[in-house]
Protein backbone atom coordinates (compact mmCIF):
# COMPACT_ATOMS: atom_id res chain seq x y z
CA UNK A 1 0.00 0.00 0.00
CA UNK A 2 1.36 3.39 -0.94
CA UNK A 3 0.56 5.80 1.84
CA UNK A 4 1.78 9.18 2.93
CA UNK A 5 2.14 10.01 6.59
CA UNK A 6 2.16 13.68 7.50
CA UNK A 7 2.00 13.40 11.29
CA UNK A 8 4.59 16.01 12.06
CA UNK A 9 4.25 18.37 9.13
CA UNK A 10 2.93 21.80 9.91
CA UNK A 11 0.18 23.70 8.20
CA UNK A 12 -2.51 22.77 5.76
CA UNK A 13 -2.64 22.19 2.06
CA UNK A 14 -5.14 24.44 0.27
CA UNK A 15 -7.78 22.71 -1.84
CA UNK A 16 -6.49 21.46 -5.15
CA UNK A 17 -8.85 21.31 -8.15
CA UNK A 18 -11.00 18.19 -8.16
CA UNK A 19 -11.20 16.26 -11.40
CA UNK A 20 -11.92 12.76 -12.66
CA UNK A 21 -10.32 10.79 -15.48
CA UNK A 22 -12.41 7.92 -16.80
CA UNK A 23 -11.25 4.94 -18.81
CA UNK A 24 -13.78 2.34 -19.95
CA UNK A 25 -12.78 -1.26 -20.55
CA UNK A 26 -15.95 -3.17 -21.52
CA UNK A 27 -17.99 -3.44 -18.30
CA UNK A 28 -15.21 -1.97 -16.16
CA UNK A 29 -14.67 1.75 -15.57
CA UNK A 30 -11.42 2.98 -14.09
CA UNK A 31 -11.95 6.38 -12.51
CA UNK A 32 -8.86 8.28 -11.42
CA UNK A 33 -9.65 10.92 -8.84
CA UNK A 34 -7.44 13.98 -8.49
CA UNK A 35 -7.36 16.79 -5.97
CA UNK A 36 -9.76 17.68 -3.17
CA UNK A 37 -13.31 16.34 -3.18
CA UNK A 38 -14.69 19.12 -0.99
CA UNK A 39 -18.28 20.03 -0.16
CA UNK A 40 -18.87 22.39 -3.08
CA UNK A 41 -17.80 19.81 -5.70
CA UNK A 42 -18.48 16.45 -4.04
CA UNK A 43 -21.88 15.92 -5.68
CA UNK A 44 -20.10 15.77 -9.04
CA UNK A 45 -18.43 12.55 -7.95
CA UNK A 46 -21.69 10.77 -7.15
CA UNK A 47 -23.35 12.06 -10.31
CA UNK A 48 -20.47 10.88 -12.49
CA UNK A 49 -20.36 7.44 -10.87
CA UNK A 50 -24.12 7.00 -11.17
CA UNK A 51 -23.88 7.98 -14.84
CA UNK A 52 -21.34 5.19 -15.31
CA UNK A 53 -23.50 2.71 -13.45
CA UNK A 54 -26.39 3.68 -15.76
CA UNK A 55 -24.31 2.63 -18.75
CA UNK A 56 -23.29 -1.01 -19.20
CA UNK A 57 -20.66 -0.55 -16.50
CA UNK A 58 -20.97 -3.06 -13.64
CA UNK A 59 -17.49 -2.79 -12.13
CA UNK A 60 -16.03 0.53 -11.01
CA UNK A 61 -12.45 0.96 -9.89
CA UNK A 62 -11.68 4.21 -8.09
CA UNK A 63 -8.00 5.11 -8.19
CA UNK A 64 -7.56 7.36 -5.15
CA UNK A 65 -3.79 7.75 -5.21
CA UNK A 66 -4.00 11.43 -6.19
CA UNK A 67 -7.05 12.29 -4.06
CA UNK A 68 -6.10 14.36 -1.02
CA UNK A 69 -9.51 14.97 0.59
CA UNK A 70 -13.06 13.59 0.59
CA UNK A 71 -16.04 14.35 2.81
CA UNK A 72 -19.22 12.44 3.51
CA UNK A 73 -21.25 13.66 0.52
CA UNK A 74 -18.52 12.33 -1.76
CA UNK A 75 -18.45 9.06 0.16
CA UNK A 76 -22.23 8.87 -0.17
CA UNK A 77 -21.91 9.14 -3.94
CA UNK A 78 -19.46 6.25 -3.93
CA UNK A 79 -21.87 4.18 -1.82
CA UNK A 80 -24.79 4.95 -4.16
CA UNK A 81 -22.88 3.81 -7.21
CA UNK A 82 -21.68 0.72 -5.35
CA UNK A 83 -25.31 -0.20 -4.64
CA UNK A 84 -26.17 0.29 -8.31
CA UNK A 85 -23.27 -1.97 -9.40
CA UNK A 86 -24.13 -4.60 -6.80
CA UNK A 87 -27.71 -4.85 -8.03
CA UNK A 88 -26.24 -5.99 -11.35
CA UNK A 89 -23.80 -8.44 -9.75
CA UNK A 90 -20.95 -5.98 -10.05
CA UNK A 91 -18.71 -4.33 -7.51
CA UNK A 92 -16.68 -1.23 -6.69
CA UNK A 93 -13.00 -1.34 -5.78
CA UNK A 94 -10.65 1.26 -4.36
CA UNK A 95 -6.98 1.70 -5.19
CA UNK A 96 -4.25 3.30 -3.09
CA UNK A 97 -6.10 5.80 -0.90
CA UNK A 98 -3.72 8.14 0.92
CA UNK A 99 -3.42 7.53 4.67
CA UNK A 100 -5.89 10.23 5.84
CA UNK A 101 -8.53 9.02 3.39
CA UNK A 102 -7.95 5.37 4.25
CA UNK A 103 -8.50 6.35 7.89
CA UNK A 104 -11.85 7.94 6.99
CA UNK A 105 -12.85 4.79 5.09
CA UNK A 106 -11.91 2.63 8.05
CA UNK A 107 -13.66 4.82 10.63
CA UNK A 108 -16.88 4.74 8.62
CA UNK A 109 -16.37 1.00 8.04
CA UNK A 110 -16.76 1.49 4.33
CA UNK A 111 -13.79 -0.80 3.90
CA UNK A 112 -16.33 -3.53 4.69
CA UNK A 113 -18.15 -2.62 1.47
CA UNK A 114 -15.25 -1.84 -0.82
CA UNK A 115 -12.09 -3.90 -1.17
CA UNK A 116 -8.96 -1.74 -1.11
CA UNK A 117 -5.99 -2.64 -3.32
CA UNK A 118 -2.44 -1.37 -3.37
CA UNK A 119 -2.24 -1.10 -7.15
CA UNK A 120 -4.54 -0.70 -10.12
CA UNK A 121 -3.22 -3.95 -11.56
CA UNK A 122 -4.26 -5.85 -8.44
CA UNK A 123 -7.71 -4.28 -8.52
CA UNK A 124 -8.12 -5.24 -12.16
CA UNK A 125 -7.06 -8.85 -11.73
CA UNK A 126 -8.41 -9.87 -8.32
CA UNK A 127 -11.42 -12.20 -8.50
CA UNK A 128 -14.74 -11.08 -7.01
CA UNK A 129 -14.88 -11.09 -3.23
CA UNK A 130 -11.09 -10.96 -2.79
CA UNK A 131 -9.52 -8.09 -0.88
CA UNK B 1 -14.35 35.08 19.31
CA UNK B 2 -14.29 36.10 15.67
CA UNK B 3 -17.58 35.94 13.80
CA UNK B 4 -18.46 35.58 10.13
CA UNK B 5 -21.91 35.26 8.59
CA UNK B 6 -22.06 33.77 5.12
CA UNK B 7 -24.90 33.27 2.64
CA UNK B 8 -26.34 29.78 2.53
CA UNK B 9 -24.33 28.34 -0.35
CA UNK B 10 -21.47 25.90 -0.35
CA UNK B 11 -18.99 28.18 -2.10
CA UNK B 12 -19.52 30.98 0.42
CA UNK B 13 -19.35 28.38 3.18
CA UNK B 14 -15.69 27.80 2.32
CA UNK B 15 -14.65 31.24 3.57
CA UNK B 16 -14.85 30.45 7.31
CA UNK B 17 -12.85 27.29 6.62
CA UNK B 18 -10.08 29.31 4.97
CA UNK B 19 -9.97 31.78 7.84
CA UNK B 20 -9.90 29.09 10.53
CA UNK B 21 -7.28 26.97 8.80
CA UNK B 22 -5.11 30.02 8.22
CA UNK B 23 -5.26 30.83 11.94
CA UNK B 24 -4.58 27.16 12.77
CA UNK B 25 -1.50 27.19 10.58
CA UNK B 26 -0.27 30.36 12.29
CA UNK B 27 -0.73 28.63 15.67
CA UNK B 28 1.36 25.64 14.59
CA UNK B 29 -1.26 22.91 14.27
CA UNK B 30 0.03 19.82 12.48
CA UNK B 31 -1.37 18.51 9.23
CA UNK B 32 -3.36 15.77 10.96
CA UNK B 33 -5.11 18.37 13.11
CA UNK B 34 -5.89 20.65 10.19
CA UNK B 35 -7.24 17.69 8.21
CA UNK B 36 -9.53 16.92 11.17
CA UNK B 37 -10.73 20.52 11.43
CA UNK B 38 -11.25 20.81 7.69
CA UNK B 39 -13.27 17.58 7.55
CA UNK B 40 -15.40 18.52 10.57
CA UNK B 41 -16.04 22.01 9.19
CA UNK B 42 -17.10 20.65 5.81
CA UNK B 43 -19.49 18.22 7.51
CA UNK B 44 -20.96 20.87 9.81
CA UNK B 45 -21.32 23.50 7.07
CA UNK B 46 -22.90 20.98 4.70
CA UNK B 47 -25.37 19.97 7.41
CA UNK B 48 -26.19 23.64 8.08
CA UNK B 49 -26.63 24.36 4.37
CA UNK B 50 -28.60 21.25 3.42
CA UNK B 51 -30.43 19.99 6.49
CA UNK B 52 -30.64 23.14 8.62
CA UNK B 53 -31.27 25.83 6.03
CA UNK B 54 -32.79 23.39 3.53
CA UNK B 55 -30.63 24.79 0.68
CA UNK B 56 -32.53 28.10 0.96
CA UNK B 57 -30.34 30.84 -0.62
CA UNK B 58 -32.08 33.52 1.45
CA UNK B 59 -30.81 32.03 4.71
CA UNK B 60 -27.39 32.38 6.32
CA UNK B 61 -24.86 30.42 8.33
CA UNK B 62 -23.16 32.07 11.29
CA UNK B 63 -19.69 30.89 12.30
CA UNK B 64 -17.96 32.04 15.48
CA UNK B 65 -14.44 30.79 16.14
CA UNK B 66 -11.39 31.18 18.30
CA UNK B 67 -8.04 29.65 17.46
CA UNK B 68 -5.33 29.57 20.12
CA UNK B 69 -2.11 27.57 20.39
CA UNK B 70 -3.93 25.18 22.75
CA UNK B 71 -7.36 24.70 21.19
CA UNK B 72 -9.67 25.54 18.32
CA UNK B 73 -13.29 26.27 19.19
CA UNK B 74 -15.96 26.82 16.55
CA UNK B 75 -19.71 27.43 16.75
CA UNK B 76 -21.84 27.01 13.63
CA UNK B 77 -25.47 28.10 13.60
CA UNK B 78 -28.13 27.77 10.91
CA UNK B 79 -31.57 29.31 10.56
CA UNK B 80 -33.51 26.08 10.24
CA UNK B 81 -35.97 24.32 12.49
CA UNK B 82 -33.40 22.27 14.39
CA UNK B 83 -33.16 18.51 14.83
CA UNK B 84 -32.47 15.89 17.47
CA UNK B 85 -28.92 14.57 16.93
CA UNK B 86 -29.76 11.66 19.22
CA UNK B 87 -32.13 10.34 16.57
CA UNK B 88 -29.45 10.10 13.87
CA UNK B 89 -28.55 6.40 13.52
CA UNK B 90 -24.98 5.19 13.89
CA UNK B 91 -23.81 4.77 10.28
CA UNK B 92 -21.24 2.17 11.28
CA UNK B 93 -23.89 -0.31 12.42
CA UNK B 94 -24.30 -3.18 9.93
CA UNK B 95 -27.84 -2.21 8.93
CA UNK B 96 -26.75 1.33 8.05
CA UNK B 97 -23.30 0.85 6.49
CA UNK B 98 -24.60 0.84 2.92
CA UNK B 99 -26.73 3.96 3.34
CA UNK B 100 -25.48 6.82 1.16
CA UNK B 101 -26.08 9.46 3.85
CA UNK B 102 -25.66 10.02 7.58
CA UNK B 103 -21.90 9.94 8.18
CA UNK B 104 -21.27 13.62 8.87
CA UNK B 105 -21.97 13.74 12.59
CA UNK B 106 -20.10 10.49 13.17
CA UNK B 107 -17.03 11.88 11.39
CA UNK B 108 -17.14 15.11 13.41
CA UNK B 109 -17.25 13.11 16.64
CA UNK B 110 -14.43 10.83 15.48
CA UNK B 111 -12.04 13.65 14.54
CA UNK B 112 -12.73 16.23 17.24
CA UNK B 113 -12.45 16.35 21.02
CA UNK B 114 -15.89 17.86 21.60
CA UNK B 115 -19.04 18.05 19.48
CA UNK B 116 -22.07 19.56 21.22
CA UNK B 117 -25.43 20.59 19.84
CA UNK B 118 -27.58 23.32 21.36
CA UNK B 119 -30.58 25.46 20.45
CA UNK B 120 -32.54 22.34 19.44
CA UNK B 121 -29.79 21.28 17.05
CA UNK B 122 -29.48 24.64 15.28
CA UNK B 123 -26.01 25.31 16.70
CA UNK B 124 -23.10 22.93 16.91
CA UNK B 125 -19.97 23.63 18.94
CA UNK B 126 -16.75 21.98 17.81
CA UNK B 127 -13.51 21.77 19.79
CA UNK B 128 -10.13 20.47 18.69
CA UNK B 129 -7.30 20.39 21.22
CA UNK B 130 -3.68 20.58 20.14
CA UNK B 131 -1.97 17.34 21.00
CA UNK B 132 1.59 17.56 22.33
Amino acid sequence: MTTHSHDHRKGFAPDSPFRMEIERRAAVAIVKLHGSCTMEVSRRLGEQLLDLAAENITHIILDMADLDFIESTGLGGVVSSYLRCRRRSGDLRLVAPQAPILAVLQLTRLTQLFPVFDTLEEALTAPPGQT
Amino acid sequence: MKEIIVPNDLTAAKEPERLILTDAEACGYCENATFAIKLALEEAMTNAFRHGNNCDPDKHIRVRFEVSPERIEIEISDEGGGFDPGRVPDPTQPEFIDRPHGRGIMLMRAYLDEVEYSECGKTVRLVKLKKP
